[in-house]
């Protein structure tokens, strides 16, 4: 196993502007912490259907190339938005386009003017593949949302693989830090479109403030051969609000753990998911809301469709501490299996320790109607269509609850080019 | 244009149709009437395809492009392209499908299957807003789920909405009547009545005489225990009404 990401790190340490005195010391750290304990295996509880082997067993290389065109970016950008472009997860100016109301700064010179606040986010992770990431990550960059500012476009976190990552098999380690000040609202898309057989292992950190919004759509349309594996912390505070949509398809292993911590009172998060898998693809969600203070809530709604041998997971764990008292958690997790051949595995998890709360969880498996089918059929409509029609209903309402103008439209056309990239 | 030879069908572990004949032409309207269970519904499921059924012996040919062609070798939506279309007694509510998306797809699968382009969406809009007029439907209708919180009479009409939108050349009706008010039924019927010419030809599927009062049948079938007892004219239909079935079952 430990050869798997050794080529890599002897790789990153001759790369010296990566390498700061702090840095070098962290990444070993790190590095060592992970070679001792090794990748998560199916005896850890949050990994008990999702195998990484295809990650064990590969040997991923570090792209230094970061050349890309801007025909492919330009392909890849949301309409209207400005974007903030990562190649091979180091974050590129020249592409980026960025508002005037917020601010970016490379996470190499944060943590020159920023250190205190950023290096015990990177000192202090549980989990053994944001330890990796924190051996590996390359610039990402700390963005803040100024205070009672309203970012008007949204803002895309473009994620692109040069093609000598692709051809490789690289490593690929974001890392990035958002700050939503207090009263301050934004729309953040991150996009990954990957074909290619590299590994990304991405860690993000969301500080939503006091009386902050902030939208997060996260996106990754992936290639049968492509591994993905994310955690995303989001930190909310009082009367704050965030709303997530997670759109997992396809991929090798497409991995998500999206942690909401709800610190303070008024805060609430409303998480959404969709993911669609097909062939031998394996997609893993992973969703913990931790209600650490009272008069927060939480709403949920996840919706699978699993197609030909593809295997998909859903964990998702509530937890409400002593005295968060009148929370409102609800989960509900629905997945329509195409194929005798799928396979779902859902686990709602509730842990509540205070007594006043109102709490709801649920999860079905269910499949297509044939009763539905042969109406579309006897109406003319092909058993292929008529399937691809009743998977569509089946979606559409998860869809329809995101909110706002912004991204409803740029969701659809995303699952409708994978939709049509069915051989 | 469709012919049914001593045909046998089981479902599940039961025969429900035991040796049936029938003859439909162009231009003609059938009426099969019948007491409950005698395998009315399961006839017109068996020419639309209902994969529950299964045909022990027997054949169903229906015309196409006026050759003979063994209807039980084709998929239910290759029977729907190429014009047969069943009026479902229970039709299927199918939420998160707007009715007028459906009805596009189904439109556009016949205009493809004969070679023409699909109708664009604005005008397959004025296309349908014009039938479900003829059918004194509500548009909003057309943009709720297929089927979904509609009444019984609402869905009845629904199909036959479909029907005037596919413009099949054989219909069959599966109790179509059942659930609607009189004034449900007229409409309904005048609808039909608007679709029929000599070209196509319409087999209504009945418990009661009623609707044969608004649609004038030329041929009238009494099916009991999977088989036809009885053919006739509407006056056939007229001497049920008045002496009940049992006299046709001994």
């Amino acid at each position: 196993m430990s050869t798997a990401f050794e080529t890599a790190f002897q790789d990153l340490a001759s790369e010296p502007q990566w390498n700061p005195a702090w840095l070098r010391d962290l990444r070993q750290r790190s590095y060592d912490r992970f070679i001792e304990t090794g990748l998560p295996s199916r005896r850890d509880e949050s990994w008990k259907y999702t195998s990484t082997r295809s990650l064990g067993e590969a040997s991923f290389g570090l792209s230094k190339n970061a050349s890309i065109s801007r025909i492919v970016v330009e392909r890849l950008s949301v309409k209207d938005a400005h974007r903030l472009v990562f190649i091979n997860g180091v974050y590129n100016e020249e592409f980026s386009i960025l508002p005037s109301d917020v601010s970016v700064v490379a996470l190499s010179e944060a943590m020159k003017t920023e250190r205190d606040l950023i290096l015990p986010l990177l000192g202090e992770n549980e989990d053994i593949l944001a330890v990796l990431n924190q051996a590996f990550f390359s610039s990402g960059v700390m963005l803040r949302v100024k205070k009672n500012t309203k970012v008007q476009k949204p803002l895309q976190f473009l994620f692109l693989q040069s093609q000598e990552a692709a051809a490789t098999g690289a490593i690929i380690s974001p890392r990035n830090i958002v700050f939503v000040e207090s009263g301050a609202e934004v729309h953040i898309v991150e996009s990954h479109f990957g074909q290619t057989q590299h590994f990304t292992n991405a860690v993000t950190d969301v500080f939503v403030k006091d009386q902050a919004y902030c939208q997060y759509l996260l996106e990754r349309s992936i290639g049968p051969e492509t591994r993905y594996v994310s955690k995303h912390s989001f930190h909310i505070g009082r009367d704050a609000r965030v709303e997530t949509f997670n759109l997992a398809l396809g991929g090798k292993l497409n991995r998500s753990h999206l942690e909401f911590r709800l610190t303070a009172p008024g805060g609430s998060a409303k998480l959404d998911g969709l993911y669609i898998a097909r062939g031998d693809n394996h997609i893993d969600n992973v969703t913990e809301v931790l209600h650490l203070a009272p008069n927060t809530s939480s709403t949920q709604l996840y919706k699978g469709v699993l197609e030909d041998k593809s295997r998909a997971v859903f964990n998702g764990k509530i937890t409400i501490v002593k005295d968060a008292q009148h929370v409102d958690a609800q989960q509900l997790n629905k997945n329509l299996l195409m194929s005798p051949d799928a396979e779902v595995d859902s686990r709602p998890q509730l842990a509540i320790d205070a007594n006043d709360v109102k709490c709801s969880h649920g999860a079905s498996i269910g499949q297509i109607d044939e009763q539905e089918l042969f109406y579309l059929q006897s109406r003319a409509i092909s058993r292929e269509d008529a399937k691809a029609m009743l998977a569509s209903a089946f979606v559409g309402d998860v869809v329809g609850r995101i909110s706002g103008k912004h991204f409803t439209k740029h969701v659809q056309d995303v699952l409708q080019s994978f939709g049509s990239a069915r051989t | 244009m469709l012919n049914i030879e001593n045909l046998h069908v089981r479902v599940e572990e039961k025969e429900v149709l035991k040796g049936l004949n029938l003859h439909i032409k162009a231009g003609e309207i059938h009426a099969i009437m019948g007491p409950n269970g005698s395998g009315k519904s399961t006839l017109s499921k068996v020419i639309a395809g209902h994969p529950e059924y299964t045909v022990t012996s027997g054949s169903i040919t229906y015309d196409v492009n006026f050759r003979p062609k063994n209807v039980l070798e084709m998929q239910p939506d290759e029977r729907a392209r190429n014009g047969l279309f069943l009026a479902f007694q229970y039709p299927v509510e199918i939420p998160g499908i707007p009715n007028v998306e459906f009805l596009r797809a189904a439109f556009n699968a016949v205009c493809k299957h004969q070679g023409v382009d699909p109708m664009e969406t604005k005008a397959f809009d004025a296309f349908v807003r014009e039938k479900a007029k003829m059918l004194e439907i509500d548009s909003s209708f057309l943009d709720r789920e297929l089927n979904v919180d509609l009444s019984g009479g609402e869905k009845k009409r629904n199909e036959i909405l479909q029907m005037a939108v596919l413009n099949p050349r054989l219909a069959l009706l599966d109790e179509t009547d059942s659930g609607l008010d009189v004034d449900s039924l007229r409409i309904v019927s005048e609808g039909v009545n608007k679709l029929k010419t000599e070209d196509n030809a319409i087999v209504m599927i009945t418990h009661y005489h009623r609707i044969l009062n608004y649609i004038k049948p030329d041929f009238v079938h009494v099916l009991a225990d999977g088989r036809i007892v009885r053919s006739g004219d509407v006056s056939l239909a007229l001497e049920i009404e008045d002496r009940g079935y049992d006299w046709l079952l001994n």
